[in-house]
């Protein structure tokens, strides 16, 4: 059912941490569930399909060797740039309200972080100021 | 009873000390760990649920640097473990305040 390079690629893998899976199929799975909720969490604009996917990616990390882990990762963030871009591209409304929510939320934090760093109220304003545009 | 929670902790700090015997430098495992630390910090900006995102991202660092150096999934799991936990606990806007004093410091100092 599945093809051939995909076979041999999973034999030559090695196993992962449950030994009945080898490191390919266990990062496949956990890259696929990673998509699926990532693609849901950018539709739906909710927090628990976003806390599934992330949890799916640490899950498949802890799983598979270094090197699995790595081509994950980087597998997870072109994907997630390419579900970012999509979703400006589709929904540009609702991408410029969750930053500007986004950025209302961490304002204050940021600039509380600013001053006790010891930055004056100017430099404060120009770094937000910055940040902004 | 209660010889099962410290059964654990006792397994915990076996693989904790594999962990850091596989990276073999002191320097290099007080640098992951602050750096989960800042990650924590970081993310805490946004919130609880954010500081405890980077701070598994900041385990996540410290299991894969496990694994590279030949630790095995066992100690890389508790090094994350570890990891995760201390960078939860420390990380936060204090914490990343010292970090940058005491980066700033140095040039301050200079020649």
């Amino acid at each position: 059912m599945l093809p051939e390079w995909y076979l041999e690629l999973s034999r030559s893998s090695g196993p992962a941490f449950v030994s009945a899976a080898s490191n390919a199929d266990v990062a496949v799975a956990a890259f696929v569930a990673f998509a699926i909720f990532i693609v849901l969490a950018s539709i739906l604009a909710a927090d628990w399909p976003f806390d599934i996917a992330f949890l799916s990616l640490v899950a498949g990390g802890i799983l598979v060797s270094w090197s699995a882990m790595i081509v994950l990762t980087v597998a997870a963030v072109v994907l997630a740039l390419v579900v970012g871009g999509l979703h400006t591209l589709l929904f540009p409304e609702r991408n410029a309200r969750i930053s500007a929510e986004a950025k209302a939320r961490v304002k204050p934090a940021l600039e509380e972080f600013a001053r006790d760093s010891g930055m004056s109220e100017a430099e404060v304003k120009r770094v937000l100021a910055d940040d902004d545009s | 009873m209660m010889e099962q929670p410290l059964e654990f902790l006792e397994t915990l700090h076996r693989y904790w000390n594999v962990a850091a015997t596989a990276i073999d430098n002191s320097a290099m495992t007080v640098a992951i760990l602050v750096t989960a630390a800042i990650l924590a910090a970081v993310g805490g900006m946004v919130g609880m649920r954010m500081r405890l995102y980077g701070a598994i991202v900041g385990g996540m660092i410290m299991n894969v640097v496990v694994k590279a150096m030949g630790g095995g999934f066992a100690a890389a799991l508790a090094a994350m473990a570890v990891t995760t936990a201390l960078a939860f606990a420390v990380g936060s806007t204090p914490f990343l305040l010292q970090v940058l004093k005491r980066a700033r410091k140095p040039a301050r100092d200079g020649p």
